[in-house]
């Protein structure tokens, strides 16, 4: 048989089979790309660029679509279905500034008529998906880089499904002071802040609350406006003065 | 099992295709060149062989047939045999059109046809030409990068004996050790050596334990196969020896080692 | 019956979020003036004799607060004092000061302070069960008449005042301000166990806050005793704890504090981004994890070779200095107290002490003055000023200075002076300005500078912070102002995505932003050096999603394989810059800075046994308590034995980096004794973690559980 001659001595560095030195080394295998997906139902996802199994990030519910697969994975949240065609976009900055990368999902398989993504995109939105991306290298059972954030639909072709990306905390749209001063109750019904237990939605007003003492917002009783600050009309106008009884 | 329907099943079927035509190994691969040092090369897919075949002056059956299989198997796959290469079985399907021309009456020609091989692909037959098709897999690259990755307690230890000269060595007492290689390919050979202090450890592909391998011999062999594994379908493949804490009853220790593999290509 | 102003609260603006110390007026929520009344209940809802009183209530911001340290009516401070000068607080647990407190108890030149309640912004009880403490029905709603509905303000911190004008004046409606210790944090370890809730201004903790209340628990209790739910351990996964807890740490041994208040309605990110500017700091996401840093010295983690950069990718410029600001300014309110007048002597005789400035001062009788940097620092202390002379010389009652001691030095200052509007300007950068400004060659002479200036805001800071912060942004920004100019550059530069150093470190998991990285020799010569990471953009090794023409052949997608790095000069002398000292107009009252709780992984008490031993007792004068600790623990960064240094009214321990205080405000070892940690005189601390309302008799010892 054809033999090689016999290799060099190994590098001393880095460690003999350790991730650096599989990572590190001048030929090898390109790593798999894993992309857990979880949505706003609860359902899971495992899709990569090749078939795999290994323990997820997230996990999930089984989606129904899977009870039509002829040979479903024994464990959903660990079979990695080859579906995604490519992850790219990534881009991180020290500063408070955040991209969006791009993540595309094959929307070929199926059966005659209907395609498997498609599918699922009509089933339940994918908007606001959890996501977890990583670079797998299969040898090490180890990830060199992982990326988490949600997704947000760009477009469904024929072809391909292109998701963007929005970054996990995203607190450029998230309100600081979301409560404000008003004669209207701040908590969402139900709120541990409001903590009502009779499963009777109220319409946030004091006389619909239904815990009182948690009711989240002022009540102001108008006996004159003229000179608290408010702009008046340059017409006559009558001066309300009106006293509201709870 | 589409890989049953074998287009060119004798040497000298009419379907097999006109000489010359061309055995083509697409890249594979990304070689990245940095301003010093070797280039880098990683594999990125698993694409196989891809061959340009032609048939001039065929018969109008010949055409049809041709014809049938590229649209039978637009989506699916058949095999074709590389008669003159051997009698090696390919299975994939025709990826450009089949686009006969009647060059004469009854005499058609068809051109630049495009054959690629469907990895992930069962076959009738897999490559077996152990001493031309495979190659090995040492242990150490040319550049002295150590290839095969592990988990828990191995040592890479010098042996001029060995294939590789250098093997890990395992000491398989805990269950949760393993070492670990990704090839391009279809069957592989596992080797390693054998002693009487050497234990037992699961031979894995793919996550599928094949078997057990019993390390133990009454006196030390270095260069065995202990291990061949033919029927793998054409892809990238994780292999693993994974630590099962068990030795052969006549043996005197659980060591396990791995010296090198040999993939066929 | 007079009824001004019955009830009227701004409503339609955004409840404000506010950490750190805040002066605050607060959203008045209701207001009535009371005639007269020497009634008894129900009406007035209090027994006794009332004149003119005003009732009114004002909500500060979204709860849980921690407390006041003064309440000023008309720019007078309002919180009581007894007759020799001793710092009567509100109450912790209710904010109320004694109802009948007669009028020595209070400036009698503005109004007597008759009620004071504090309520933090804690749940209210849920209906059908007794109100708690913090946040039941204030009982001055009684002064309302059933006129309005009474409400308890659930989650919101708001405070209810009863006050009576000075006798014969007309001021018109109350208009309260307070020095407000704002909201209270979870404090954790760097393993993610919660070690306290407290109030703090280690900015790391508001910032968790500020994630905590927004995005990852933003629906939540907080329960009067046990404070906040605690986070789960799905909730706890999103942070790094193990560097949260070292930036909160870096962030103590700068000496750093943050306060700030958030009411104009803006996103999570402006709000965060002011934060980290105060104290130099930054947020990553590894692994979909929130991390914070504070910048300060660190060490590179990866070397960049040769081997691994991709031919021609390499490209440096100046771009970060090209028309940027060169004159660097900032602005922010004061948390120090800025100084009025130096002191030449100060003496104390009997329960007098005798002060004598530099210069004029504007000292006038019943000011309350604040005394720090004395030579002897037992001076530092509050004063009451009984009197000023024709000379300027200012007699005063206060303070804990033993009799019959002098000393030198030190400033005067007023409480309500504090958070002064302050702005200071870096020196020029005349490097940067001349490199901006050029438009005659040198040889030409004359200078034509060109100044574009940068305003920072450190909201409530101080001058040593602002400076040394504003400097790091300016160095950080456009380098030193040395000749020959050489300014921080910029370089990117592509990697090959695999690469792995020497040492075995990998690129993937080293190029996270903030990273410090060395570019050798091999890389470009003249570029070798430090650099931070400012940007990354990773493409991994992966095929084109699309096949042309319907082949089967894959190719690698664009820039496969690569890592593109933009880096940023690093030069750890930017931390080393020291501010400048503070012109006479930015003096402030050596001492006088709040107290600024436990911050970075810091300390709680948890448990174990306080042993008083009452050394003279009562029933007057200043005795000493001698306390023996035992089995006290505390979740500390090293360990160790509480001690205490016995002294007068309040006895501290120094072996614990916040000071464990032993307060006896009244001197007399009264139900005021109590054990809490605090860094200021009066105490300003959060938690009390012991009341002693028996204190035991002279030469006596008594045990009490913590």
């Amino acid at each position: 048989m054809n033999l090689p001659p016999a290799p060099n001595a190994p590098k001393a560095t880095p460690a003999a089979g350790s991730l650096a030195g599989i990572v590190g080394a001048a030929s090898g295998q390109a790593p798999v790309f894993l992309l857990d997906v979880v949505r706003t139902n609860g359902d899971s996802f495992h899709w990569a660029d090749a078939p795999f199994t290994t323990t997820p990030v997230h996990t999930g519910n089984t989606p129904a679509w899977a009870a039509g697969l002829l040979n479903p994975p024994p464990i959903w949240d660990n079979y990695y279905f080859p579906w995604l065609m490519n992850a790219d976009g990534f881009h991180l900055y020290r500063t408070m500034q955040a991209d969006s990368a791009t993540l595309v999902v094959q929307n070929v398989t199926g059966n005659s008529l209907q395609r498997d993504v498609a599918g699922l995109l009509r089933g339940a939105t994918f908007e606001g998906a959890l996501f977890a991306f990583r670079i797998f290298q299969p040898e090490s059972q180890e990830a060199t880089f992982e990326y988490h954030g949600r997704l947000t639909l760009v477009s469904a072709g024929e072809m391909q499904c292109q998701f963007g990306t929005v970054p996990l905390f995203d607190e450029g749209n998230v309100d600081a002071n979301p409560y404000e001063y008003s004669e209207m109750c701040q908590w969402t019904y139900a709120h541990p802040g409001c903590d009502d237990a009779t499963n009777n939605p109220c319409q946030n007003t004091y006389s619909t609350c239904r815990q009182t003492n948690r009711f989240r917002g002022v009540l102001n009783t108008f006996q004159v406006n003229v000179g608290n600050g408010d702009t008046l009309a340059q017409i006559q106008t009558a001066v309300p003065n009106r006293a509201r009884m709870f | 099992m589409p890989q049953t329907d074998i287009m060119n099943p004798t040497p000298h079927h009419p379907l097999n295709p006109d000489y010359s035509f061309q055995r083509k190994r697409p890249v594979t691969h990304l070689n990245q060149k940095a301003k010093l040092g070797a280039p880098y090369f990683r594999n990125l897919t698993d694409v196989g062989h891809q061959f340009l075949l032609n048939w001039m002056d065929r018969p109008v059956e010949a055409a049809d047939e041709l014809k049938w299989y590229y649209e039978q198997y637009r989506d699916g796959y058949f095999t074709w045999i590389d008669h003159e290469g051997g009698g090696r079985n390919y299975v994939g399907r025709f990826s450009s059109p089949v686009e006969p021309q009647p060059t004469a009456h009854n005499h058609w020609s068809i051109q630049m046809v495009t054959f690629d091989e469907v990895p992930g692909a069962t076959m009738l037959q897999y490559p077996n030409r152990w001493d031309k098709d495979a190659i090995w897999q040492l242990l150490v690259s040319d550049f002295g990068d150590v290839m095969v990755a592990t988990n828990g307690s191995w040592t890479l230890t010098a042996n001029a004996a060995a294939l590789s000269k250098y093997n890990w060595v395992g000491a398989n007492t805990n269950t949760t050790d393993w070492a670990a290689y990704r090839y391009l390919g279809y069957g592989f050979q596992f080797w390693a050596y054998t002693g009487p202090a050497m234990g037992k450890a699961n031979l894995v592909l793919d996550g599928t334990v094949l078997t057990t391998i019993d390390f133990y011999s009454a006196g030390s062999t270095q260069r065995v196969m202990l291990w061949q594994q033919l029927a793998v379908p054409l892809g990238v493949h994780l292999v693993q020896l994974v630590a099962t804490n068990t030795k052969n009853g006549a043996s005197s220790a659980n060591t396990v080692a791995w010296d090198a593999l040999k993939v066929m290509r | 019956m007079p009824a001004q102003n019955l009830t009227t609260a701004n409503v339609g603006i955004p409840i404000p979020l506010a950490y750190g110390f805040n002066r605050i007026t607060g959203n008045q929520l209701g207001f009535i003036t009371n005639p007269p009344s020497t009634s008894t209940p129900p009406y007035p809802p209090m027994a006794g004799s009332f004149p003119l009183m005003q009732v009114g209530f004002w909500a500060g911001g979204e709860g849980e607060w921690d407390g006041p340290d003064s309440v000023f009516i008309f720019n007078s401070r309002m919180l009581a004092y007894s007759s020799n000068g001793t710092y009567i607080p509100p109450d912790p647990t209710t904010g109320t000061i004694p109802p009948d407190g007669s009028s020595d108890y209070t400036s009698p030149l503005v109004g007597t302070l008759n009620f004071f309640h504090f309520h933090p912004g804690v749940d209210a009880a849920l209906n059908g069960h007794p109100d708690n403490a913090k946040q039941g029905l204030d009982s001055l709603w009684g002064w309302f008449k059933g006129l309005v509905t009474s409400l308890r303000y659930t989650r919101t911190a708001y405070w209810g005042i009863g006050w009576t004008p000075q006798i014969g004046s007309s001021p018109g409606a109350m208009t309260p301000v307070l020095d407000m210790r704002c909201m209270r944090c979870r404090i954790y370890d760097a393993s993610g166990n919660q070690i306290g809730y407290q109030f703090t201004t280690n900015t790391i903790w508001h910032v968790v806050d500020m994630y905590l209340r927004r995005i990852v628990k933003p629906e939540y209790h907080i329960d009067a005793t046990l404070g906040p739910d605690p986070l789960t351990d799905a909730e706890r996964n999103c942070f790094r704890w193990d560097l949260i807890a070292a930036a909160a740490d870096a962030f103590d041994a700068l000496g750093f504090s943050g306060s700030y208040a958030f009411t104009a309605g803006g996103n999570v990110s402006a709000a965060v981004e002011q934060m980290l500017l105060v104290c130099r700091g930054y947020r990553q996401f590894p692994a979909g994890q929130l991390a914070l840093y504070v910048d300060g010295p660190r060490d590179p983690v990866f070397t960049v070779a040769g081997a691994m950069l991709l031919p021609n990718s390499f490209q440096a410029d100046e771009s970060l200095v090209h028309q940027n600001p060169n004159r660097y300014i900032a602005n922010w309110l004061e948390t120090n107290l800025p100084a009025v007048c130096e002191i030449a002597t100060i003496s104390r005789s009997g329960s007098t002490t005798t002060i004598t400035t530099t210069g004029p001062n504007p000292c006038a009788e019943h000011d309350f003055i604040v005394v720090g940097g004395v030579e002897d620092d037992r001076f530092d202390s509050g004063y009451w000023v009984q009197s000023v002379d024709d000379s300027g010389v200012i007699t005063a009652i206060g303070g804990s200075a033993p009799d019959s001691t002098s000393s030198a030095g030190g400033f005067i200052g007023y409480l309500e002076a504090r958070f002064s509007k302050r702005a200071a300007e870096a020196p020029p950068h005349q490097q940067h300005q001349m490199a901006m400004g050029q438009v005659l060659p040198p040889s030409a002479g004359g200078s034509r500078l060109k100044r574009v200036k940068v305003t920072y805001d450190y909201a409530n800071s101080t001058w040593q912070q602002a400076m040394l912060v504003l400097l790091y942004e300016r160095y950080r920004d456009i380098g030193a102002d040395v000749a020959p100019y050489q300014p921080p550059q910029k370089v990117q530069l592509t990697l090959w995505s695999e690469s792995v150093d020497t040492p075995g470190n990998i690129l993937w998991k080293r190029a996270i932003c903030g990273n410090v990285i060395t570019l050798d020799e091999t890389v470009f010569h003249e570029f070798a050096g430090l650099w931070e990471i400012v940007e990354v953009e990773p493409h991994g090794l992966q095929v084109d999603p699309l096949l042309q023409g319907g082949g089967e052949i894959p190719q690698p997608s664009a820039n496969a394989g690569t890592i593109i790095l933009t880096l940023q000069q690093w030069n750890a002398a930017r931390f080393s810059v020291t501010a400048p000292v503070a012109t006479a107009s930015f003096q402030v009252v050596p001492g006088s800075f709040l107290f600024s709780g436990a911050g970075g992984t810091s300390w709680a008490v948890t448990g174990g046994t306080v042993t008083l031993t009452s050394a003279s007792g009562p029933p007057s004068g200043t005795y000493e308590i001698t306390v023996t600790w035992s089995g006290i623990t505390g979740t500390a960064p090293a360990g160790g034995l509480l001690d205490y240094d016995d002294g007068g009214v309040a006895v501290y321990s120094n072996q614990f980096p916040i000071q464990v205080v032993i307060y006896d405000p009244t001197s007399e070892g009264g139900n005021c004794v109590s054990v809490y940690p605090s860094g200021s005189t009066p105490p300003g601390g959060s938690s009390v973690i012991l009341t002693v309302a028996s204190p035991p008799a002279l030469a006596a010892s008594a045990s009490y559980t913590v």
